[in-house]
């Protein structure tokens, strides 16, 4: 398909609404398209904005105990405990979505449009047998869940980037790592994605300074979307999960900046990801010398 | 009936004999009022008035009680059951004030790709973006789209409804689901894209 045939239909793509023929179609155009793509996230990118900027909105007490007055049922005490029952659930988008977010959508509504970084701090990183490259990842991933509940989790590495602190830790949130790996090389082998504990994430395989091979997995707080596609998804009434499934999101980078290297994990596509990497550097500034980015896929990078 | 969104095909006269007052209201508690805030949410943003918005959220569930013994949840689950009662509610009441409002021509979602425009863009700098001005921006871009538009939108986005599910809260065709998403997107970009050329522009004079 080209362009213009996808574009008739990409909306209804994006919204998942595509029969599963046009759909992988669709997709087959989509890996070689990146206007198509963005067109794609775009969409998602709308959503998010759209929760974020009312995510604050509850019907009032006044209005609840109203309600609840005239469906002839005791009212109910303003202790929460004792609402919680008969509360929905509430998304937390105000603190899941960050800024970061919204400033990738304000630069892709006029072309580029992005996911949300929805990503939490990396939850773990463990010391790994040698593996051989991605297609290993799997397995270590089914390591990982095996050995979950002996603490491993528990994260060694520093979390924090100090000449972006202030960038990264409140207002991007996004997953750092710096694994203190020597000038000299910087092997990242892979990442694939995961839904650990439930919770969609990825695993980043890489090697430390010290040669061994480490397994970080990082997870997000909820998918804004995956891939768009049927079979990605199951809807009980209106509860819509995702399946976790081998797709572009989330992404990881990883990239040299002097000493040191960075590995992102975000629920972004890979451009995406590197357009926010590349907002980081921009935030350090002109001399950080990020020299250039690794990819997953069993990307490996040296100097 | 349809004006209350309550006697359509959906709901069905339950038979299972239980339906005493004191079931029927704690029954209602449990599958009705955990949608409270969604259905305010919608409300809110719909009318663009809190107290429009309470109004219309107390008689969305006024009515819902009032036919709560005829509903089953199948097909579409509460939430869409409420919410369709909202859409009935909210232009029973416009027709009652005699707002006359007209649509522009649907879109022919054929021709989706013709009204596309390419643009081209250069880098924002993140640090000029004020976000709490953003958010005014975007209800402002919201509160602007034609109500029909706006529904369609939020339903979309606050509830991740289908289009299916969409078309039967709103009691369209899907085509048309479709066509008012598209259209209320696109208004809601383009919008949104002038205040970030403004940004680029306030950021190119700055420095």
């Amino acid at each position: 398909m080209d362009c213009v045939s996808v574009q008739r239909i990409l909306d209804t793509f994006a919204d998942g609404e595509l029969d599963a023929e046009q759909a992988v179609q669709v997709r087959e155009h989509l890996r070689g398209c990146h206007g198509c793509r963005d067109r794609v996230e775009t969409v998602r990118a709308l959503k998010t904005a759209l929760n974020r900027s009312f995510a604050n909105i509850q019907a009032p007490q006044a209005l609840r105990q109203q309600i609840l007055q005239s469906a002839d049922v005791p009212a109910v005490s303003p202790d929460p405990s004792a609402t919680r029952h008969i509360r929905a659930p509430q998304r937390s988008w105000r603190n899941m979505v960050v800024p970061l977010a919204l400033a990738a959508t304000l630069v892709l509504i006029v072309t580029l449009w992005r996911q949300t970084p929805d990503v939490a701090p990396p939850d773990g990183t463990m010391s790994v047998v040698p593996a051989r490259l991605v297609a290993d990842v799997r397995e270590q991933h089914r390591r990982c869940i095996r050995n979950s509940a002996d603490g491993h989790h528990a994260a060694d590495l520093p979390r924090s980037c100090p000449q972006i602190a202030d960038k990264l830790s409140d207002d991007l949130q996004l997953a750092v790592l710096v694994p203190s790996l020597d000038a000299g090389g910087f092997a990242f082998f892979g990442a694939d994605r995961c839904g650990i504990r439930g919770r969609p994430g990825a695993h980043v395989l890489y090697q430390s300074a010290s040669s061994e091979t480490m397994l970080s997995f990082f997870t997000v707080g909820r998918w804004v979307e995956v891939e768009v596609g049927l079979e990605d998804r199951k809807v009980e009434g209106l509860k819509r999960e995702y399946v976790v499934s081998a797709k572009e999101s989330p992404c990881v980078v990883a990239w040299h900046d002097g000493p040191q290297s960075y590995i992102l994990c975000a629920d972004l596509t890979q451009k995406s990801l590197i357009a926010v990497a590349d907002g980081i550097r921009v935030a350090v500034g002109p001399a950080a010398g990020v020299e250039r980015f690794a990819f997953h896929r069993g990307y490996r990078s040296g100097r | 009936m349809l004006e209350d969104g309550t006697a359509s095909s959906e709901p069905e006269v339950r038979s299972d004999g239980d339906g005493t007052e004191t079931l029927s209201s704690a029954r209602f508690q449990e599958i009705a009022l955990p949608h409270l805030d969604a259905v305010y949410r919608i409300a809110r943003v719909l009318t663009s008035n809190e107290a429009e918005a309470d109004d219309l959220t107390q008689e969305t569930f006024t009515r819902a009680l009032r036919a709560f013994d005829r509903f089953e949840l199948r097909d579409y689950g509460a939430r869409p059951w409420l919410l369709r009662i909202l859409h009935n509610v909210f232009y029973t009441e416009r027709s009652r004030r005699k707002r006359e409002f007209k649509l522009p021509d649907e879109v022919d979602f054929d021709h989706f790709a013709d009204e596309e425009s390419s643009t081209t863009s250069q880098p924002l700098a993140l640090d000029t973006v004020d976000w709490e001005q953003f958010d005014e921006e975007i209800k402002e871009a919201v509160a602007g789209l034609q109500p029909e538009y706006r529904l369609v939108l939020l339903l979309w986005a606050f509830e991740d409804l289908s289009y299916k599910e969409i078309a039967h809260v709103c009691g369209c065709a899907l085509g048309t689901v479709m066509s008012r998403l598209y259209r209320a997107r696109r208004q809601l970009s383009e919008r949104l894209g002038d205040y970030a050329r403004d940004l680029r522009l306030r950021g190119a004079e700055g420095g």
